[in-house]
């Protein structure tokens, strides 16, 4: 009994009564009954109690009242024996003990967290309110830091930058010049917002949109993508491919939406990037403008030179006037020639679309020579057959029938060839339908096998829970000897039951053995009785006193008859008073604790309550009256 | 229940910080001292990366692991992970023993302190430091002759960070103004009310 104490002590304690140390069930009073056996109900079922004070009321009827209350309470969850408030106003060790462990037994088993931690965080709530009230205003000048922190008002908003974080990747060998950025440019993470208070806004904004990426790309892979056939990394080209075209097609139909007006008219995207990506790798092109630069330099020195051997010659100003005339004679003969040159352009074009006109008439005729020649020569032919009519018409019968001949023979001979061909073509293709329905099924099977993995990974993750847990139940539970301790008792008793057994058995024997006895015995005494009997009848028919033998005799079986029914009577009664005093003894123990003159004080006290309320109804009839 | 979700790359540089090869012992130890002291603002991040100690390191992977580390520091005292289970993820990320145990011991010293530094950025409405007001009386009008009604104007300064300010103002009849009075009042016993009940 001693250990059922202990476990309803723990619970108690886990359910927040205040327990002294070496206090134990028989030391509770009817307060601290009350007290636990709220905290039970508490837990089992809030909304009964909510009317019931935390502690057992002063009053004598008012305890009545809560204790009926409550043992009805209890009664409703089921419990079974009997209870009513005097069970919980004079408590008994056996019946509080049977309550708590009733009790304990109808405890939702997680509902013990789980309400401490919801009760916790209304306790928070509350607390943050009265610190809310009891916060004494500041003007808006006082210092910001001096502030209560935590309040909302030292707050600052969320706002988030975006970071990047640098990886020795893939990506580092692939793009040129990454490498480069991540070593010298990139700021680490903390430098990367414009202000300091930004940092853990912009961090969970970061790892949050990263976390939900992967998680929707997985989830659009296990739906879609492994139907579709490929492996992880070649969807996600084929998908990037997809988004790169449709974005092409939406610039393209808003570049043809906005008119030709825009600079560059039909650039698609990817010409853009090459573009951007032709920019800084343009390095031989500035070369070969560097190499233009110095010829163009070469050129005009040459010019300056010859100049200068004129010049010697003529004097500056005839020099001038003359390189002007030159000049303008040049000019004006440039521009004849220009115009001449125009001109002839200009016919030249006019010809060669003359060309191209008379070209077509060209190829036109050409074509409607060649139909004309096809009539011409049908026609000849059909005057040539004109002469002999009817012989024609025959041998144009035999031809026609022989075509029609040859055309069923070659019919038959394209159906040989075409039925092996055919029948090729359709089981090719019932193949492919196989190979197809093969592909789903293996699909199909892929995907379960996704699930059971998925599944297992999870079975396997609650295992693991489950064992961590398990060990940390193993490591929390006493480990000295307490198992050698439990098989020694119950070898014990198992002993102590195999003696008691033996006992039952030795006692089973020895009543055997006497009813036996008793049966030969009574056996041989009614014999004996009748043997007398016949003895006696027989001298009584001779002899006087044989006569009152027989009436002596009658009266002694008489006696004896009486005798043993008195024994039986001692016996019954032997056993009757025995179970009397076994009940007298639960009776004793069931009441031991029922304290007489603690009733009988209480009994006194309600009667002083009654008088005190009387007096009080009289008081207030007489006022009123 | 919250649960700790990390992105895939954060959790690469929380698997390059075990990398002994790669991080040496008093490197790593300076980092994570880093990672903790600029979060508090007790250091800057030039200590980090200009002391002598850490030059020999590759400069991505210190990059790299500190701003990981960072993430990961900010994550776990977002939802106010314990210690133990701290150690279990630093544990399934191949982290030995000695680091482990070095880690945790600056979450223990530091948790409440983080907590605090997070603590100071909120979604919030923005503070009323400060209320001007100005009652009009509106005498007559073109249509009518004699109106006589009050208007008040009323001018919120209004704080939503430090030394931010915000203006509202808005007009209201007698009974406008009433009804918010009467809200007001009613909003602040509601809290009073909930505050006292547990």
């Amino acid at each position: 009994m001693d250990e059922a104490d202990g476990i309803i002590l723990i619970t108690l304690k886990d359910l927040g009564c205040e327990i002294e140390e070496n206090e134990t069930i028989k030391d509770f009073d009817s307060e601290m009954v009350y007290k636990c056996i709220l905290s039970y109900l508490k837990v089992i079922n809030e909304n009964k109690v909510q009317n019931l004070t935390s502690t057992l009321p002063k009053n004598m009827s008012a305890r009545v009242n809560s204790c009926s209350l409550i043992a009805n309470i209890i009664k409703d969850l089921g419990y079974r024996a009997e209870l009513s408030y005097h069970n919980l106003l004079y408590p008994n060790v056996n019946d509080i003990r049977r309550i708590f462990i009733f009790l304990g037994q109808s405890l939702p088993k997680k509902e013990i967290e789980t309400a401490s931690k919801t009760m916790k965080l209304e306790d928070q709530i509350c607390q943050y309110l009265q610190g809310c009230v009891k916060e004494s205003w500041m003007p808006y000048f006082c210092p910001f830091s001096k502030r209560i922190p935590g309040n909302y008002s030292t707050a600052k908003l969320f706002t988030a930058n975006s970071l990047k974080i640098p990886s020795r990747g893939r990506s580092v060998k692939t793009v040129p010049g990454l490498e480069q950025y991540y070593i010298n440019n990139l700021e680490p993470l903390t430098l990367q917002t414009n202000r300091s208070e930004d940092i853990a806004p912009s961090v969970f904004e970061y790892n949050l949109s990263i976390y939900a990426e992967a998680q929707e790309r997985e989830n659009e892979w296990n739906n879609k993508g492994s139907s579709s056939g490929l492996n992880p990394i070649d969807y996600r080209k084929s998908k990037m491919k997809q988004v790169l075209s449709r974005m092409n097609d939406s610039i393209r139909a808003s570049n043809i939406e906005g008119g030709s007006s825009a600079s560059f008219g039909n650039d698609s995207l990817q010409d853009l990037i090459g573009e951007f990506r032709g920019g800084f790798s343009d390095v031989g092109g500035q070369f070969s403008r560097k190499k233009l630069f110095t010829n163009e330099q070469i050129e005009a020195t040459s010019i300056q030179s010859s100049n200068q051997v004129a010049a010697e010659v003529e004097t500056e100003e005839q020099r001038q006037m003359k390189r002007q005339q030159e000049i303008d004679e040049l000019q004006s003969q440039i521009d004849q020639i220009s115009e001449q040159i125009q001109q002839y352009q200009r016919e030249m074009q006019d010809f060669v679309s003359l060309m191209r006109q008379a070209e077509s008439e060209n190829i036109e005729q050409d074509t409607q020579r060649e139909g004309l020649e096809k009539q011409y020569k049908i026609k000849k032919k059909t005057f040539a057959l004109l002469d002999d009519a009817e012989g024609n018409m025959k041998e144009l019968q035999g031809l026609c029938n022989q075509t029609s001949a040859n055309l069923l023979e070659m019919s038959a001979e394209w159906e040989k060839v075409r039925r092996p061909i055919i029948e090729k073509y359709r089981s090719l293709k019932d193949k492919q339908m196989n190979q197809a329905d093969e592909a789903k099924s293996k699909l199909d099977r892929i995907k379960e096998m996704r699930q059971l993995i998925k599944k297992l990974v999870q079975e396997v993750q609650q295992k693991e829970e489950q064992f961590q847990q398990l060990q940390e139940a193993y490591k929390n539970a006493p480990k000295d000897s307490n198992r050698s301790i439990y098989t020694r008792r119950i070898l014990e008793t198992v002993k102590n039951i195999k003696k008691q057994k033996v006992d039952i058995d030795k006692v089973l024997l020895d009543t055997k053995n006497l009813q036996k006895e008793i049966n030969t015995v009574t056996d041989t005494a009614v014999r004996t009785f009748e043997l007398v009997k016949d003895l006696l009848y027989n001298d009584a028919k001779k002899d006087v006193t044989a006569k009152q033998a027989i009436k002596s005799f009658a009266i002694i079986d008489d006696k004896f008859q009486k005798l043993f029914k008195t024994i039986d009577d001692t016996g019954s009664f032997q056993n009757n008073i025995l179970t009397l005093h076994s009940k007298i003894e639960h009776i004793t123990q069931k009441t031991n604790t029922l304290n007489s003159d603690r009733v009988v004080k209480d009994l006194s006290n309600i009667k002083a309550e009654n008088q005190n309320l009387i007096k009080q109804i009289r008081v207030l009839m007489e006022t009123s009256n | 229940m919250n649960s700790l979700n990390l992105s895939e790359d954060v959790l690469k540089g929380v698997e390059t910080l075990s990398d002994e090869k790669l991080i040496a012992e008093n490197v790593f130890k300076h980092i994570i001292d880093c990672c903790f002291q600029v979060i508090l603002k007790r250091k800057t991040e030039s200590d980090l990366f200009e002391n002598k100690a850490i030059s020999s390191v590759d400069t991505i992977a210190l990059k790299q692991t500190y701003s990981a580390f960072i993430v990961f520091i900010l994550e776990t005292m977002k939802i106010n992970y314990d210690q133990a289970s701290i150690k279990n993820l630093l544990e399934e990320h191949k982290l030995s023993q000695n680091r482990i145990d070095f880690i945790s011991n600056y979450f223990k010293e530091y948790r409440v302190a983080i907590r605090k530094v997070l603590s100071v950025t909120n979604f919030h409405f923005p503070h009323i430091i400060d209320v001007n007001w100005r009652l009009d009386f509106f005498m007559k009008s073109n249509s009518v002759e004699k109106l006589n009604q009050p208007v008040y104007i009323i001018n919120l300064t209004t704080e939503q960070e430090e030394n931010i300010k915000g203006k509202v103002q808005f007009a209201c009849t007698l009974e406008q103004l009433q009804d918010l009075v009467f809200k007001l009042r009613d909003a602040q016993k509601q809290i009073e009310r909930s505050s006292i009940k547990s």
